[in-house]
């Protein structure tokens, strides 16, 4: 036997705890489950009891005891018996251990074992390969240490770098900075690890996947920097974009540094777990650890290339179509990056929607102003929904309502003058309302978390805390809220709307200014009309050149004076102007003269220029209508029965009774004289009909126009504006008021061949007015040559003689003369005017086969009264045709 | 008192050890325990202590076996 002496010498009071797991081990081993839990109590109690410092060394005599037991059992662990074999070979050949135990007994325990430890590392190192198991006895009292180098020594034989290395460049790499072995290479745009250093296979594979969160984060990195370098052209959403991305990158250097400190440091482990021994952080712990980074990384990484190079509501959208995404983690972390990148824009939609402030400096804003817009243009073109930078979870029909609502604050403070504006009380009070209100406290943004529970109770109980960071991301369109925003900002373009409409109608008074051109241009006041028509139609006559419009306004003057419009309100009388259209040289007064209404701000918002051109076009219309009316009245007028036609009228109905009676007639005309009466009577006649045919076709259209037109839409348009609850529906109605006026009126660009028949038929009519001035002054021309006649008989006569020729062949020539001149005139009137009334019916006849064309404007009623009232003349015209 | 109580506590330690030793069946008597474990305190290896009552042992046998012998 040869007494070999342990390395355990080594006495550690960390290999106390050992022995006696040893010692339990082997109990248990041997069956017996009691003993072991025995011996674990009175290990107990011996640390207890010695606590005192009876024993000192108590690993000493748990060892002596174990190995005693050992040989009794005579099974000595084969761990003890290589332990032995090995260690101490060296000191075998002694054989006097008891010896050196001896010698050792007065020396301080730590220095010899000091001492030991010093001889045994080589011998350790050398014998390392051989220690399968039951490590510790070897171990020296810095056995840390040298169990660090054993893994270094060990690990080497398979890997020339060490994990930790690894662990700590993988570390550096996610940092973005290049580390010993693993550097960022810009060609290949990748972390690469070093070729030429022995890395295993596995090893790299794994390297690779963790390197891609350093290559991710560089890409984010770089994102951030440039937008925060360049933030003049970024936008403010890019910014908010960009501080969330920020916070992110900062939780993740929180992440980074623990991870930093964790591969520095070496783990406390109980000395039995050899296997942790190894250092804490290991590549496949980080990849763990670092897979859940990745992701979100990934995420931010995808964003800011989507993202890069937009801006506004394109970034918006770009992010908001990356949240649409089947994995519930993408879809809530874009939607908190969304959540946080929007608050700009939808702090610019609060101040839009609330002040109408429009504090947009990098155009990202959904609405758009037009710079240099003039004052009655703001409404129609000064702003505008730009449908680019429109964030895809605001729908279309909320982002209108908004522009109208910001549109209609602007225009209250800059059109509507002192009496209109939109103060700043106004809108705190209305964020105020909008803010208690809304259900979710409007927008949110502007940090009032002042809501009663009540109110939102009814969205589903949200908890306080979560009132703020849900807000804005269920504002997002992201389930709810898209029903809050579209609330919140109807709630407020309802608030601007009535605002908008109570100034325009109380304050401004749109709908008197409607009325004033309905009465004085589309001729609804008549005895203003007749009283103008009255007044100027001495001027009117003359040549349009020679016309001046300041008589005319003065003649406009009287006319108001002469009729009820005087009692109307100056400012209204005020606005009416006479305006000269260009014309041609051989056009009269009537076809220039244009009566006009002026509109100001704010009312030419809804009256604007084109609308009132449009009204122009209706007045001259119904200006030539009236005209020509006045023109058959006046032609009646002349040629009425009372007048010295009503003689050759008579005549010609008394040569028609009596016609082969020679001696006929009370006045002794003779046959000859009476056939050129009757001729002259019959043109007359001829006359008065064709313009009372005229007077009723015009009349007819006249009165269709004033009733089944003017009126109706009237009444239409005015239901509108009952309705109508905000400025855009007041523009749409009116427009469709005059839009449906000019169809009905037969002045649409649709009925443009009827309107040429038209203007036909009221060409001849003009034409036939001026024939009935002619024949009225013929007719006075044969009256007056007779007067003359008789006139000079009848002083012959008294002079005493018989007349101036003497006798009836005097008398007969003085006949023949008149005879003959209204022979010729009657002659040629009756051609003339068979003509005209030919062109006439077959004029009208075109008109009428006309009017069913016109299929998108009902024109039943005109139909009908032009119809019945043809039917009515036709029979007429072909009874009194066939009796001719 | 002042001598006294540390040996208490050393009575008090080797009652506790001797029942571990019980239990491990080593076979040692109270005072042979007690020699070994005065010997532990002063430091001596208990590898070597090991294998010295493993040697007595087997001496203290063979003696036992050859006075037998002897007897006999």
């Amino acid at each position: 036997m040869s007494p070999s002496v342990s390395a355990a010498g080594g006495v550690a009071t960390g290999d106390e705890s050992a022995v006696a797991d040893a010692i339990r081990r082997d109990l248990q081993a041997h069956g017996k489950a009691e003993q072991a839990l025995k011996f674990a109590e009175l290990h107990q109690k011996l640390l207890r009891s010695s606590s005192g410092g009876a024993l000192a060394n108590r690993w000493a005599i748990l060892h002596l005891l174990h190995r005693v037991s050992q040989q009794r059992r005579g099974t000595p662990s084969s761990a003890s018996t290589n332990t032995s074999s090995f260690a101490w070979e060296g000191w075998t050949g002694d054989g006097s251990s008891l010896a050196l135990g001896a010698s050792n007994a007065s020396v301080s325990l730590d220095e010899s074992l000091l001492d030991m430890s010093a001889g045994s590392i080589p011998l350790a190192s050398a014998g390392a390969p051989t220690a399968s198991g039951g490590f510790w006895p070897a171990a020296a009292p810095s056995r840390l240490s040298a169990h660090r180098e054993w893994t270094e020594v060990v690990q080497g034989s398979e890997f020339e770098v060490p994990e930790q290395a690894l662990v700590r460049d993988v570390v550096f790499c996610c940092q973005g900075i290049d580390g010993q072995y693993i550097a960022y290479e810009a060609t290949a745009d990748a972390y690469i690890i070093n070729p030429r250093v022995g890395v295993s296979r596995a090893a790299r594979d794994l390297l690779r996947r963790l390197c891609e969160l350093g290559w991710l984060y560089g890409k984010v990195k770089h994102f951030v920097d440039a937008q925060s370098s360049e933030q003049e052209n970024g936008g403010a959403v890019m910014q908010a974009l960009c501080s969330a991305l920020a916070s992110e990158l900062r939780e993740y250097y929180r992440l980074i540094a623990v991870l930093e400190a964790q591969s520095n440091e070496m783990p406390v482990t109980s000395f039995d777990e050899a296997a942790t021994q190894r250092p804490y952080l290991t590549l496949r712990r980080l990849s763990v650890w670092l897979s859940e980074p990745t992701r979100r990384m990934r995420v931010m990484a995808n964003l800011a290339a989507a993202c890069s190079g937009k801006k506004g509501g394109k970034l918006l959208a770009a992010l908001h179509k990356h949240a649409q995404h089947g994995d519930p983690f993408v879809h809530s972390f874009t939607s908190s990056l969304l959540a946080k990148a929007s608050l700009p824009l939808y702090e610019m939609l609060a101040k839009w929607l609330y002040r109408g402030e429009l504090f947009d400096p990098h155009g990202e804003f959904f609405v758009t102003a037009k710079e240099g817009v003039k004052e009655h243009e703001l409404w129609a073109s000064g702003y505008s929904v730009n449908a680019s930078m429109l964030p895809p979870f605001i729908p279309s029909s909320v982002a209108h309502l908004a522009l109208r609502t910001g549109k209609g604050i602007n225009f209250l403070q800059k059109c509507c003058g002192s009496s209109g504006g939109w103060s700043a009380d106004e809108a705190s009070q209305l964020q105020r309302e909008l803010e208690a209100a809304g259900p979710k406290g409007g927008l949110a943004l502007l940090g009032s978390q002042d809501f009663d529970l009540a109110t939102r109770s009814d969205d589903g109980g949200l908890s306080v805390e979560g009132v703020v960071e849900d807000d804005p991301v269920s504002v997002l369109g992201l389930g709810r809220g898209t029903g809050a925003l579209e609330r919140v900002v109807s709630g407020a373009a309802r608030k601007v709307d009535a605002k908008l409409i109570e100034v325009l109608g109380r304050t401004f008074q749109f709908n008197e200014h409607v009325l004033a051109i309905k009465r004085y241009l589309l001729l609804g006041q008549g005895d203003f009309i007749s009283a103008l028509m009255d007044a100027a139609r001495a001027d009117l006559d003359e040549p349009a050149s020679a016309v001046s419009s300041y008589a005319l306004a003065s003649t406009v003057d009287s006319a108001i004076r002469a009729s009820c419009a005087r009692y109307d309100d100056p400012d209204i009388l005020g606005r009416l102007r006479v305006r000269m259209m260009p014309h041609a040289s051989d056009e009269v007064g009537w076809d220039v003269f244009c009566l006009e209404y002026v509109t100001t701000a704010p009312i030419n918002t809804i009256l604007t220029e084109t609308a009132m051109n449009r009204y122009l076009r209706l007045f001259n219309f119904l200006w030539r209508m009236k005209r020509v009316e006045h023109a058959l009245n006046h032609a009646w007028s002349q040629l009425k029965p009372s007048g010295t036609t009503a003689q050759f009228a008579a005549a010609a109905a008394a040569a028609a009774a009596a016609a082969g009676d020679a001696e006929g007639g009370a006045t002794g005309l003779t046959s000859a004289r009476l056939g050129g009466m009757v001729s002259l009577g019959g043109a007359v006649k001829r006359c008065l009909r064709l313009r009372s045919h005229m007077a009723h076709f015009t009349s007819h259209f006249q009165h269709y126009i004033m009733f089944e037109v003017l009126e109706e839409t009237w009444n239409t348009f005015q239901a509108a504006l009952g309705e109508a609850s905000d400025l855009d529906s007041v523009i749409e109605a009116h427009e469709h008021y005059l839009g449906s006026l000019i169809e009905k009126s037969l002045l649409g660009a649709r009925s443009q061949s009827l309107t040429r028949q038209l203007s036909l038929l009221l060409d001849m009519v003009l034409q036939f007015c001026a024939l009935a001035e002619r024949l009225h002054e013929g007719v006075q021309e044969v009256a007056s040559l007779e007067r003359r006649l008789r006139l000079e008989r009848d002083v012959s006569t008294k002079r005493g003689g018989w007349g101036k020729t003497g006798g009836s062949a005097g008398a007969a020539s003085d006949d023949k003369r008149v005879e003959d001149l209204a022979r010729s005139h009657g002659r040629r009137f009756g051609e003339d005017l068979r003509k005209l009334g030919g062109n006439w019916l077959a004029g009208l006849d075109t008109f009428m086969a006309l009017l069913p064309t016109q299929g998108h404007v009902d024109l039943r009623p005109l139909v009908f009264r032009l119809d019945t009232f043809r039917q009515h003349n036709n029979a007429r015209a072909g009874g009194s045709s066939a009796s001719e | 008192m002042e001598e006294q109580l540390p040996t208490r506590h050393a009575l008090a330690a080797l009652d506790v050890v001797y029942e571990m030793s019980t239990v491990l069946d080593t076979g040692l008597s109270k005072s042979e325990l007690a020699i070994l474990m005065g010997l532990c305190e002063n430091s001596v290896n208990p590898e070597a202590l090991a294998a010295v009552v493993k040697e007595l042992r087997r001496e203290g046998a063979a003696l036992a076996g050859a006075s037998a012998e002897i007897s006999r």
